[in-house]
This record gives structure tokens, C-alpha cells and sequence, in this order.
């Protein structure tokens, strides 16, 4: 235990003593972090968000195929069956050319109808599908809507009523966001841990002559390589301090919006328990990563 | 102690600075390892070392054979010699202090243990009055004392050195031979190498001369009287571990 202690304190001082010999590009290497923490915290966050409510409005998606107004109830109950017998189809509600006509005057004003006649308000017989509650991805979209092109052809059949365009546009949208944030964010982790690197190799270069005279003395390599490792970890803790820092504020600047702003009902909590994990998380494997490369690099013992 | 067998060092480009070196040096020697420049002295004690291997032959430290040892087990090798250099090598941005220290740091030692070893060890070579100056305060001399200080801190067994007076006057020499005899008298093992001729016989001690990389002469073992009343770091009159994996 002694032994331990001794050789932390140790490690510690060094590690700080490395951090004091560039601190111009400690910093840079720290802010590099947390920027990158925050940027791609911030863009998993807005996509993951975006994802769950598309998934959400997924979930309950409708469909409505209009049937011609000479389709007899046979002719419906065909139809019906064969839409009851994908997998993804929850259930099938067959509404005469009546319900169908109720149905689209109470969505009417009173006013609007007043003195109409009833033929004016449409209505044809129709199959109200609830799909399953699963999780769709835009295949699955694509799917449906050639399953749907299909059924378009099937006696009977006059028009159908689905808003998969409008998902798979949104899906393509959130697809392209997706590429360019990854290759933004990987450009920037990437950044983040070339300056670590840059840092620890600046501190092995200046700390070569003592590298060498700790070998001939026997220390061991763990001993040399301990506290570079733990000069990376130190800028990766505290990059994520300045990240958790920043972002913080930029929640609270958030919320006193939204609060001012009572149109806006928006749930937004960006430091949640996930996006704190990822600042800690990350931060230590950039700065043990940045570290590691340039020790591999530039201390072989 | 330490035993080579046919030892021959050769580097890529052909030359050899060692050519069938076989040698016994046992416990508690004090032995010159004679020569020009150029002669094999520095590559004799990098072997010893382990900084380089041998390209043909076997070497025996302690009975253990450096061509068997992992390279994991090296560095508890070195713990078992101390080691001197003629460019001294002390590290500029830390005190006498610290640069005596570090080879009890890397053995862990706690710092209440490290201070009064320190202390002692400084006191032996005469700087106690310096332990917070820096290298750069320093003369020649002292910066050498400051070198085996850090050598003998960790009470090695066996201690090289490599031309330690290449840096210095004569006066100055005679000084730095005269704590080395101090060190072999307390029981330590002393590979001294020298071109300087004028220090063979200031001490009685063995010496190997080399000559382009050849031993071309033995004068054979000398012992002298060990003086085991003054037990103090860099004795090495104790037993010392020996390594570990």
C-alpha cells in the first residue's frame, strides 16, 4: 500500500510537471477535447432525439384505403383479409361510405356545413389499418409503400392514404445529417487526439535525456510510460470538466428560453445522466487514446 | 561475479569493438578497464548494461545469463549496478536532491525512507552542503560526485564506470578514483574504465587493458582489505537481492 502511494505520488508529480513544460499546448489540447465532447455530444443528442420521435410517430402510423363507392361488403371483406395477413398490420376496420361521410363532418365546423347537402360531404367506404407498434427504419417504409403501389391495382381499390413520402424524406434528411455530423465529428475526435499526441510527444522529446538515465538506473517501462499516460488522461478529465461546464450553461440559457418563450413545450434536458457518461467517458479514452499513440510512437523502449 | 565468454561485439557496418573477450571478474574487485580510445571500454560496460547484446558469446552476472534474460527482467539487472558516465549525465531541472533520489523512486520507496539514504550518500562524497543546488551550480567534479552519489544510493552490488574522469583535472581525478577506492574497500565491485594511464597505479587493482577491441593484457586479481566498520549506501557489503522477473 505504502509502495503504492509512494509511486502515485510519484507518478502525479511527474505527470504535472509534463503539463507545466507545454502548457500552451496542454490548453489547446484540452479545449480540443471538450470542444469535440460538446460538438459531438450535442449532435448525438439533436439525432438521437430526432430518431425517437420519428420512431414515436412511426409507432402509430394509419393507413386509409378508400374503397370505390360501388365496392359491395364483399368485396371489402376481401380486401380486408388481404391486408390482415401481412405481419405488420395490427388491425383492419372496414367503415361504410356512412361512417366514413360522419367521420368527415364532425372534423367540419357547424358552421361550415350548415345548409349543405349531405351528398356534399364526402364519403366512401374505406379500411382504416393500425400497423403494429414497432420500430421502423426508412427499409421498412420502402417496404410498405411498394406494398401499398400493390395494393393500389387490387379490385375495388381507389385511392390510399399514407404519409411514408413525408417519413422517407425526413428519414433522407436525417440520413445526410448523419453523414456529414459523423465526418464533422470524426474530423474533430480525430483533431482531439492529435493534439494530446502532439503534447505527450513534445513531453517525451524534452524528457528524452531523462527517459534514458531512468533506464539505466532500472526503472521499469511501466514506471517511464505511467505518467505520460496519466498527463493524457488529466487533459481528457479536464477536458470534459470544461465540456460538462459549457454545456451546462447552454442548458440553462435553453430552458430560461423556453420558459419565457410558453409557445415552445419542448422537453430539454441536455445534461442528462447519458450526456455526462459521454463527456467522462470520452474524455479519458481521448486523452489515454492521444497518449498511448504517441508513447507507442515516440517511447520504444 | 561477472563472467564473459568469447564475448565478441560487432555492429552492422562490420565493425568489431569486442573480439572474443574472456574474463572473469569476481565479487569485490576493483578492476581497470585500461585503454585507448576506441578500444571496446564503452562497448565492455554497454553489455554489462544491456543496452546492446553480444553478438557471439555468453555473459554472467550474478550467475545469470544476459542472453536468457526477457527484456522485462533488465531493468531489475540494472538495480543491481550502479552506473557512472564521464558526461555525468544528472538531469538539468532537478537538484542534487532529486537527481540522487530518482534511483530510489523507481524502487518505490516511500520519501521518509528516501531523505535520510540521500542525505548519507550525499555526505559520503562530501556535497551534504548541496543537496538543493542545481547541476548547472556545479563544477566538473561535483557534478561527477553528484553521478556516483546516484550510483551508490541504492547500495549496488557491482559498480561501472565509464571513463568518470574523462571530464576532469588531475587533481580532480585522483578525487573521483579515491571515493570509487572508498566504495570497492566497503565490499562493492568496481569496473573502472580509463584511458588515462596515470591512474593505473594510484590504487591496487586489476587491470584489463584493451586494444582495438582485444584484451591484450591481464595483470591478474588484486585484492586489497575490505573495510566492513563504515557500513554506509554504496557499500554493497551486504547480501543484494538478486533479480527479479
Amino acid at each position: 500500500m505504502a509502495l503504492l502511494s509512494t509511486r502515485a505520488a510519484y507518478f502525479c508529480r511527474e505527470a504535472l510537471k509534463n503539463l507545466r513544460f507545454s502548457p500552451f499546448l496542454a490548453l489547446v489540447s484540452t479545449s480540443t477535447i471538450a470542444v469535440s465532447l460538446i460538438l459531438v455530444g450535442l449532435f448525438g443528442y439533436t439525432l438521437l432525439h430526432g430518431y425517437q420521435i420519428l420512431d414515436e410517430v412511426g409507432r402509430e402510423l394509419r393507413i386509409s384505403v378508400y374503397l370505390k363507392p360501388t365496392t359491395t361488403k364483399e368485396q371489402a371483406d376481401v380486401v380486408a383479409n388481404e391486408v390482415k395477413a401481412r405481419p405488420d398490420v395490427a388491425s383492419v376496420t372496414v367503415l361504410s361510405a356512412e361512417l366514413d361521410r360522419e367521420r368527415n363532418r364532425q372534423l367540419l365546423s357547424d358552421d361550415l356545413i350548415a345548409g349543405l347537402d349531405e351528398t356534399a360531404i364526402p364519403g366512401s367506404p374505406v379500411l382504416d389499418i393500425t400497423l403494429t407498434n414497432d420500430k421502423r427504419e426508412q427499409e421498412d417504409f420502402d417496404a410498405l409503400q411498394n406494398w401499398l403501389q400493390s395494393l393500389q391495382s387490387v379490385d375495388g381499390v381507389d385511392d390510399i392514404e399514407f404519409a411514408a413520402d413525408k417519413f422517407r424524406l425526413v428519414y433522407s434528411i436525417i440520413d445526410i445529417i448523419e453523414m456529414v455530423g459523423l465526418i464533422i465529428c470524426g474530423v474533430i475526435l480525430f483533431a482531439a487526439i492529435f493534439f494530446t499526441f502532439s503534447t505527450i510527444k513534445l513531453a517525451v522529446l524534452a524528457r528524452r535525456e531523462e527517459i534514458e538515465v531512468l533506464r539505466l538506473v532500472g526503472a521499469t517501462d511501466q514506471f517511464i510510460r505511467t505518467p505520460f499516460y496519466l498527463e493524457g488522461l488529466v487533459q481528457g478529465v479536464l477536458g470534459s470538466f470544461v465540456a460538462v461546464c459549457i454545456v451546462w450553461v447552454i442548458h440553462l440559457r435553453i430552458r430560461r428560453f423556453v420558459q419565457v418563450e410558453q409557445a415552445i413545450n419542448v422537453d430539454i434536458n441536455l445534461l442528462g445522466s447519458g450526456m455526462i457518461t459521454w463527456f467522462v467517458v470520452g474524455g479519458i479514452t481521448l486523452g489515454l487514446l492521444g497518449s498511448a499513440l504517441s508513447i507507442g510512437r515516440h517511447l520504444r523502449i | 561475479m561477472i563472467e564473459l565468454y568469447h564475448v565478441t561485439k560487432r555492429y552492422p557496418n562490420g565493425v568489431s569493438a569486442l573480439t572474443d573477450i574472456d574474463v572473469a571478474v569476481q565479487a569485490g574487485e576493483f578492476c581497470f578497464l585500461a585503454g585507448p580510445s576506441g578500444a571496446g571500454k564503452s562497448t565492455f560496460i554497454r553489455l554489462l548494461l544491456c543496452i546492446e547484446p553480444a553478438t557471439e558469446g555468453q555473459i554472467l552476472i550474478k550467475g545469470r545469463n544476459l542472453r536468457m534474460l526477457r527484456p522485462a527482467s533488465i531493468p531489475y539487472l540494472r538495480r543491481n549496478m550502479g552506473v557512472v558516465f564521464q558526461n555525468f549525465r544528472l538531469l538539468p531541472h532537478r537538484n542534487v536532491f532529486d537527481n540522487v533520489a530518482i534511483a530510489l523512486e523507481i524502487l518505490g520507496i516511500s520519501r521518509r525512507e528516501i531523505v535520510p539514504r540521500v542525505e548519507q550518500t550525499l555526505d559520503m562524497v562530501g556535497l551534504s552542503d548541496f543537496d538543493r543546488h542545481m547541476p548547472q551550480m556545479l563544477s566538473g567534479g561535483e557534478q561527477q560526485r553528484v553521478a556516483i552519489a546516484r550510483a551508490l544510493v541504492n547500495e549496488p552490488a557491482i559498480l561501472l564506470a565509464d571513463e568518470p574522469t574523462g571530464n576532469l583535472d588531475p587533481t580532480l581525478s585522483l578525487e573521483i578514483l579515491n571515493i570509487f577506492s572508498d566504495i570497492h574497500r566497503r565490499g562493492a565491485t568496481v569496473i573502472f574504465a580509463t584511458h588515462d594511464v596515470t591512474l593505473l597505479d594510484r590504487v591496487p587493482a586489476r587491470i584489463l587493458s584493451l586494444n582495438r577491441g582485444y584484451l591484450v593484457s591481464d595483470s591478474g586479481a588484486r585484492f586489497v582489505q575490505r573495510d566492513t566498520t563504515d557500513a554506509v549506501p554504496g557499500t554493497a557489503a551486504s547480501d543484494t537481492p538478486g533479480f527479479e522477473d
